[in-house]
């Protein structure tokens, strides 16, 4: 039983970085309402930012990480412009979106692998900074993705709800043709939702980098978790990432205390399951 | 598809051999390194006439799947003569079709009795697998400590090391505390890591995927005992994480030192610019191709004389036992300031 605090702050930490690629995901699902897979190149474009940035550049970390996440933004953009927009002028079905947004994410993971090569890499160079708390162990990496995690969640709802882009995104979202008739630049409103999930997709990039290091396939990994996430919390629900974050994170490594590891990616498609057949809308109905 | 006619009236046609080498993934490093040994191989021997054609494709990870689509290609399209693959994980399946067609095939890698029941066509150079983990757990007994955890992941590698120690290190009178294997691609470790801290280990034998991050996540939950890894210890990732490397150990095959290798790594030098990166790894695919080639070469059946083999290579002494062996046995080593040095 003595382990179990530290189980659990296991469970909070990995689930504050599930929600936070929930968040940026649920930004933009609750936007265009399609799932984009692309999402989960937009994190690798953070990490190898970061690793190119610090590690070959050797600049700084403070400098590193705000490009880094900017051009992950940046990126999310230019994918919306160059392969949805077009899709969206021919009318194009969701299920022609997840496929064209799963073959961006394949043609992003084969670039980085060509640069980069598959091989494992590592941003941080040695022992990291730990915090002690009794017996309970947490390194900053992990401290920064707990707040960040809330920070921003905060600060995307106060946006949604408080800001004309945020009153502009939400019209888009219930009534996208009444948008349109009504003079808003849906195309120009939409790509602040892309910015916005991109750099929350990079920074998440970004803190797993630092956190557990780098390598070409752990966008999926990571996305899958994400969009896990989303949907136990209520996907398009801003809110609901966190929550579905949490549980997922809470529940996997409660699993891995009582169990096995073996057992992690069980547990995480079984709760996917059950609340698809039992709560489809998640904890959190929009 | 057709079995191969095995027999050769010595080499007129240069010979045709296939390669599946994880190029891609978690392996990519090593991936490089063989075929960087085979490029040279092959430039060497076709300096006045054409006398090797390799074909190299990639397994990504290791895979058996895509090392059977491969096998698949080179048996059935390339027609090679051989193929040649990194590991016996890559052999579990595909070395079916390459024996029903009647076509030695080579691993680099590995060598275990998994592979010697593969039939008389699979040959085998590697270090002997169960060697690895017995070589580690005796050692870690003699010198480290009575308590071992045992910490893995779910690939046919990795699960025999695991269990070879398991029962060597109890076989010697120790007692291993914790004994768990993940899947593949897991990075969080820290629930597992945490409970084998509480067992109280005074080593851990770990042979996960993800090494350095096994090692980083180990030292940022409080672990102060050793460490000890088979086979994986990776000079790269090394330089890169010098602070978490310091002072793991390993059980590897000894670094080639004899002429054969000197007069390998000047040439490599001069192909590709810097001394090999992993030294036997390189050496394994140079000889292998060599080794072939003069087996193709000789009158008689290719395989018998594969058997016949006796050869003095950059890797070192190459003979193989009447199951298509030729056991490497591996030493222990030590990371001391950015260098992998035999441990004492």
């Amino acid at each position: 039983m003595d382990i179990l605090p530290q189980i659990l702050v296991n469970g909070i930490i990995a689930g504050s970085m599930y929600a936070l690629i929930a968040l940026g995901f649920n930004v933009i699902y609750g936007t265009v309402k399609f799932f984009d897979l692309s999402y989960g190149g937009v994190i690798l474009v953070g990490s190898y930012a970061v690793y190119t940035l610090v590690r070959l550049a050797g600049l700084s970390v403070w400098l590193s990480v705000p490009i880094a996440v900017v051009l992950g933004g940046i990126i999310s953009v230019a994918m919306y412009r160059s392969v949805y927009v077009p899709l969206s002028r021919r009318k194009a079905s969701n299920t022609i979106y997840l496929v064209a947004s799963l073959g961006v994410f394949t043609m992003m993971q084969s670039v980085f692998a060509m640069i980069y090569t598959s091989q494992f890499q590592t941003v941080s160079t040695g022992v990291s900074d730990v915090v002690r708390i009794g017996s309970i162990v947490i390194t900053s990496v992990q401290v920064v993705t707990l707040i960040a995690s809330l920070l921003i969640t905060a600060g995307v709802m106060l946006l949604l709800e408080r800001t004309r882009i945020g009153n502009l995104l939400r019209a888009i979202s219930d009534e996208p043709e009444i948008a349109t008739t009504l003079g808003i630049q849906t195309e120009k409103i939409i790509s602040y939702a892309f910015f916005i999930g991109g750099a929350i997709a990079a920074l998440a990039g970004v803190l797993t980098a630092y956190d557990i290091g780098i390598d070409p396939h752990m966008g999926f990994r990571l996305l899958l978790k994400g969009v896990i996430a989303a949907i136990i919390g209520g996907v398009g629900v801003i809110h609901g990432g966190i929550i579905g974050g949490l549980f997922l994170g809470l529940i996997e490594n409660l699993g891995v205390w009582q169990f096995s590891a073996e057992w992690k990616d069980l547990i995480a498609f079984c709760i996917l399951i059950v609340f698809l057949f039992v709560k489809p809308t998640g904890f959190c109905k929009k | 598809m057709s079995a191969k006619k095995s027999t050769t009236d010595g080499v007129n046609e240069p010979i045709k051999i296939g390669f599946g080498l994880p190029l891609t993934g978690g392996y990519a490093a090593f991936g490089e390194e063989f075929k960087r040994g085979a490029e040279l191989a092959g430039k060497e021997m076709n300096g006045n006439k054409e006398s090797v054609v390799l074909i190299i494709e990639d397994t990504k990870e290791l895979s058996s799947k895509e090392a059977v689509t491969i096998t698949q290609k080179l048996v059935n399209i390339d027609k090679v003569d051989a193929v040649v693959m990194s590991a016996a994980v890559e052999a579990s399946s595909s070395h079916t079709i390459s024996n029903e067609a009647n076509i030695p095939m080579l691993v680099m890698w590995d060598s275990n009795q998994q592979l010697n029941d593969m039939g008389d066509k699979v040959f085998a150079i590697g270090p002997w697998t169960p060697a690895s983990a017995e070589v580690s757990a005796e050692y870690s007994y003699k010198n480290i400590g009575k308590k071992a955890a045992v910490f893995g992941y779910n690939q046919e590698w990795s699960a025999k090391v695991s269990e070879v120690f398991v029962k060597r290190f109890s076989e010697i009178g120790g007692q291993v505390t914790y004994s768990e294997l993940v899947n593949p691609g897991l990075k969080d470790y820290r629930s597992t890591i945490q409970k084998i801290i509480t067992s109280n280990p005074d080593v851990i034998y770990m042979t996960i995927d993800g090494f350095t991050t096994g090692l980083q996540q180990l030292k940022d939950l409080g672990y102060k005992g050793k460490v000890v890894t088979s086979d994986i210890l990776d000079n790269p990732l090394i330089v890169a994480n010098p602070d978490i490397y310091e002072g793991v150990y390993g059980s590897q095959v000894a670094d080639p030192q004899g002429d054969e290798y000197i007069t390998y790594a000047k040439k490599y030098k001069e192909m590709y610019g810097k001394d090999p990166e992993k030294p036997v790894i390189g050496a394994w695919v140079y000889d292998s191709v060599k080794l072939l080639y003069e087996a193709k070469k000789k009158q008689g059946d290719f395989i018998q004389n594969i058997y016949a083999t006796d050869y003095s290579g950059a890797s070192g002494k190459i003979k193989f036992d009447s199951e298509g062996a030729s056991k490497t046995i591996p030493k222990m080593y030590i990371v001391k300031k950015q260098q992998i040095v035999p441990a004492e």
